[in-house]
């Protein structure tokens, strides 16, 4: 008996055609999916600018501590501003006037020249690599949960609808495997440690959080006493501007040595160079003495008058450069 | 059996009506099926496209954006023809200066009367103010100082590419003599010389509990800081100063009026040898907000800047000496302050008071009670009782605006309504058509809206502001339309920078809006990313070095006529006509 498949050819092309639909709307969704990659990697890239200008504002006063002569008298170095506030100097320069950088030039450009030619940072000419990697649980973490004190919702419950606050908030974070039993040293201990690689040991690398492709970073170079360019991207690079800086910072392990694969990350990476300039100036409060905190006369509106933004200067400007420096 | 013998026929292979209906039925069900899934899938993949082609835009929207954050391209095109529309914030508003200033031929003096935009080159406005006794300011010599930018005098001044930053004296240097002169002698803007907190040309030396109308009871603050070296005490000596009369006093208090008091003056004023006025603060101040408007006045000013400056020069008109209300009516120092180009404006000058359109004057009582003032600082001190404000509060609650006055901006609604509020507008000006730069000048100098607690002033203000662009003008028909707002605000002390894509989808009328904000490039990064003759600047990527003094931005080799090497790059728009007559003037090597 001669058997006629017109159903079956007609069902086989209409699946074949919604395949080939669904093929089509699955390779848009990809290329979709990569486009947005690309904004989401502009996006974070421009975060670190804010995450540059930043670092610049509070690296001009802190962070240039030397842990090796705390517990003798006067230990605690702070700094006075890139361009130091009391005599106009190079900063940052400790509260004798001693600087806190080197013009010795330590660092070759490529591992084969015959000399050092660039400073170490903070000096003038000096570079800053800062990749943003996200920790799992760094020293001193907070709890996220923003809402530790729930108002009950159960009629039943004697403190329904009551705002109670019985929990402290904020809270720490400790590890999940901290015993509920812990003792207030062991909790301090796991507190101030975070996670690290090796558990419990402070002396172990911070634990990466791995999920998420990613990692932003931005690099300082100083340029003159108060002037940087900021180079700020998202990628893989971690900022090292090309192989022969991985070679001569010693990072090539980092990029299983192989400059392809760095190359290859090079390729996808977005980067974006900016200059921009540090102001010791800060906000002023104005004249308002007498609405002051505390003083005479405050209400709301002068106490925001009377707040300063901050206590480690301003950007005096950032100025995107169309093409990338020589030195950066 | 008869014959012919027929056989039987052969069952035919066919089906039954049954089975045809049955047949019928499934296929018409497959079909039916498969072309309710075709449709389904086609209109799938339609709307996955739609969704895929509005995500697409919104994306080519965010990167449009994130662009014009850096470039600032839509406000001022570097690669548009000079004087076209894309350049169109580049203009200079000239007034006529008055024959006479203070009984003499007036000079080159504050108030220059020629009112840039934001994107006019420096070149192109006149040379930043000098004194008032025709000096070019303190030579050092003449005020204690040595003068001569050597060892002693380093440490006041720093600026990229100076090679002399580490003074030998070290830190010792503010107890160095004489170099606060010397560093006192920038004026207007110097584009190599950062704000320092070390360097005394940058300290505010007015009295901030010192009204601008007050009678310095608490100290002639005048003398210490001023636009002139040798600032005239008390009243003005301007017959036509209207000053305080004790009769207004009686009546309305000390509000409502610029000058001092009548029976406060003139006491006289210091030679030059005796003076010790610091100019620069001033001058400085002064200079920004003339030549490019209050929000390049805001970006380029310290965060710390103190806006009560000494040097009261306030503009009149020629036939009004009455009351307050004849000034009101008269539009008197409203008008003048709002139209830089009226020339039936005179001038009076009071030395020792302070400045009040920066620094914070209420003004009166018309003005408040149309829609609030327009100026910087509106609501600083209470009415009528202005006191030296920060930039801090002039910023409080009011809106400074970079005004875009481009086609697509409904600038013309904009100036309109501005002017509207002004008393001051292009009324001839048909619907669409560009503002003059006149317009654009009186724009730049407003601050909008006051509080923004009515959602009515609030719209009418980002109306006022945002430059819109549709980003496919020529797009298919179906496609939609997409469009990219901008507005550029300092707000309660806070640049903002705001954009709004929007895109309105031609089949279905849904408009969809995202609005961001983000860093970008600064207006003042801005101006340094063009080229004063047009295009865009192109700098060089040679690196400081403390021992040369070579610039980050320097060629390796060559020089621009009028600078030298070490200041070598580019000129960009904040660059002077004549660098070495700048270089002559500014405080350090």
């Amino acid at each position: 008996m001669n058997r006629r498949g017109a159903i079956l050819i007609l069902t086989i092309g209409v699946c074949a055609m919604i395949a080939a639909l669904a093929l089509g709307f699955i390779a848009r969704t990809r290329i979709d999916a990569l486009e947005m990659s690309q904004v989401m990697r502009q996006a974070q890239a421009r975060v670190m600018l804010s995450a540059a200008c930043a670092y610049v504002l509070e690296s001009g006063r802190i962070g240039w501590d030397d842990p090796s002569d705390n517990g003798t008298p006067d230990s605690i170095q702070e700094a006075f501003g890139w361009v130091d506030v009391r005599s106009g100097l190079v900063g940052p320069r400790d509260r004798a006037g001693g600087a806190l950088y080197s013009d010795t030039k330590v660092l070759k450009r490529r591992v084969t020249d015959a000399a050092a030619t660039l400073p170490n940072w903070p000096a003038i000419g000096g570079v800053c690599l800062a990749p943003m990697m996200v920790y799992e649980r760094p020293p001193f973490a907070i709890d996220r949960n923003i809402t530790p004190n729930p108002i009950v919702n159960i009629p039943a419950q004697t403190d329904f609808g009551l705002p109670l606050l019985k929990n402290e908030e904020p809270r720490a974070q400790f590890s999940p495997d901290l015993s509920a039993a812990a003792t207030v040293a062991q909790r301090w201990t796991d507190w101030k440690t975070g996670s690290r690689v090796i558990p419990g040991d402070a002396n172990s690398p911070l634990r990466l959080r791995t999920s998420g492709d990613q990692q932003a970073w931005f690099r300082l170079k100083r340029d003159s006493p108060a002037t940087f360019v900021a180079t700020v991207g998202c990628g893989g690079t971690l900022g090292y501007r090309d192989w022969d800086e991985v070679e001569v910072r010693g990072a090539t392990a980092r990029f299983a040595n192989d400059q392809a694969f760095f190359e290859q990350l090079l390729d996808d990476e977005i980067r974006m160079w900016y200059r921009l300039e540090w102001s010791p100036a800060i906000r002023s409060t104005g004249p308002n003495y007498g609405g002051a905190h505390n003083g005479i006369g405050t209400n709301l509106g002068m106490q925001r008058w009377a707040t300063t933004i901050n206590q480690a200067g301003t950007i005096a400007f950032i100025q995107r450069l169309r093409s990338p420096p020589v030195e950066w | 059996m008869s014959w012919p013998f027929r056989p039987m026929p052969e069952s035919r292979k066919a089906f039954t009506l049954i089975e045809v209906t049955i047949a019928l039925g499934v296929g018409m069900f497959v079909v039916i099926t498969a072309y309710a899934a075709i449709r389904s899938a086609s209109q799938t993949i339609r709307a996955a496209d739609r969704l895929a082609l509005e995500n697409r835009l919104l994306r080519a929207g965010f990167i449009y954006a994130m662009d014009e954050l850096d470039y600032w391209s839509m406000y001022d095109d570097p690669d548009a023809p000079a004087g076209s529309e894309g350049r169109r914030l580049r203009g200079v508003t000239t007034d006529t200066l008055p024959a006479t200033f203070e009984g003499v031929a007036s000079t080159p003096y504050f108030p220059k009367r020629s009112y840039g935009l934001p994107f006019t080159p420096l070149k192109d406005l006149p040379p930043a103010n000098e004194f008032a006794d025709g000096t070019a300011g303190f030579t050092g010599l003449a005020s204690g100082g040595d003068g001569n930018f050597a060892a002693a005098d380093r440490g006041w001044t720093l600026r990229p590419g100076a090679p002399l930053l580490l003074s030998a004296s070290g830190v010792t240097d503010l107890a160095v003599g004489g170099a606060v002169f010397t560093a006192d002698r920038d004026r207007g803007l110097d584009p190599h010389r950062p704000y320092q907190a070390n360097d005394p040309a940058t300290w505010y030396r007015g009295s901030v509990m010192e009204t601008t109308l007050g009678r310095r009871d608490l100290g002639r603050y005048g003398l210490f800081s001023n636009l002139k070296k040798t600032p005239l005490l008390g009243h003005g000596e301007d017959a036509r100063d209207p000053g305080w009369r004790k009769a207004d006093i009686a009546t309305n208090g000390n509000s409502g009026y610029p000058g001092f008091a009548k029976y406060t003056g003139p006491f006289g004023r210091q030679t030059a040898a005796e003076s010790r006025t610091f100019t620069r603060y001033e001058n400085r101040t002064l200079y920004l907000f003339e030549s490019l408007g209050n929000y390049a006045c805001l970006d380029y000013l310290p965060a710390n800047t103190m806006v009560g400056l000494h040097g009261l020069i306030f503009p009149w008109p020629a036939a009004s000496f009455g009351s307050r209300q004849d000034v009101a009516t008269n539009s008197g120092f409203i008008d003048a302050w709002a139209d830089p180009t009226d020339a039936t404006i005179t001038l009076v000058s009071v030395d020792e008071a302070v400045d009040w359109r920066l620094s914070g004057m209420t003004t009166w009582d018309w003005v408040w009670e149309r829609g609030g003032s327009r100026r910087l600082g509106a609501n600083r001190g209470g009415r009528g009782k202005p006191l030296a404000s920060s930039v801090t509060q002039v910023n409080g609650n009011t809106a400074i605006a970079v005004v875009p006055g481009g086609s697509y901006s409904g600038a013309y609604n904009v100036g309109y309504e501005v002017h509207d509020a002004m008393d001051n507008g292009d009324t001839g000006v048909p619907t669409g058509a560009q503002l003059s730069a006149r317009s654009l000048a009186i724009s730049q100098r407003c601050s909008y809206a006051g509080p923004l607690t009515q959602i009515y002033d609030a719209t009418k203000t980002i109306s006022r502001i945002m430059q819109v662009v549709p980003l496919m003008p020529l797009r298919p028909s179906t496609w939609p339309d997409l469009r990219l707002g901008v507005t550029r605000t300092a707000v309660d002390s806070r640049f903002l920078n705001s954009c709004w894509i929007r895109w309105l989808d031609q089949s279905t009328g849904q408009e969809v809006e995202i609005e961001l904000t983000a860093l970008g490039t600064t207006l003042r990064g801005a101006r340094q990313q063009r080229h004063q003759d047009g295009g865009w600047a192109t700098f060089y990527g040679v690196t400081y070095d403390n021992t040369t003094g070579v610039l980050w931005d320097n060629p390796k080799s060559g020089s621009m006529t009028g600078y030298s090497t070490a200041q070598n790059n580019d000129p960009t728009l904040d660059y002077p006509t004549v660098p070495a007559a700048v270089g002559a003037k500014r405080s350090g090597p």
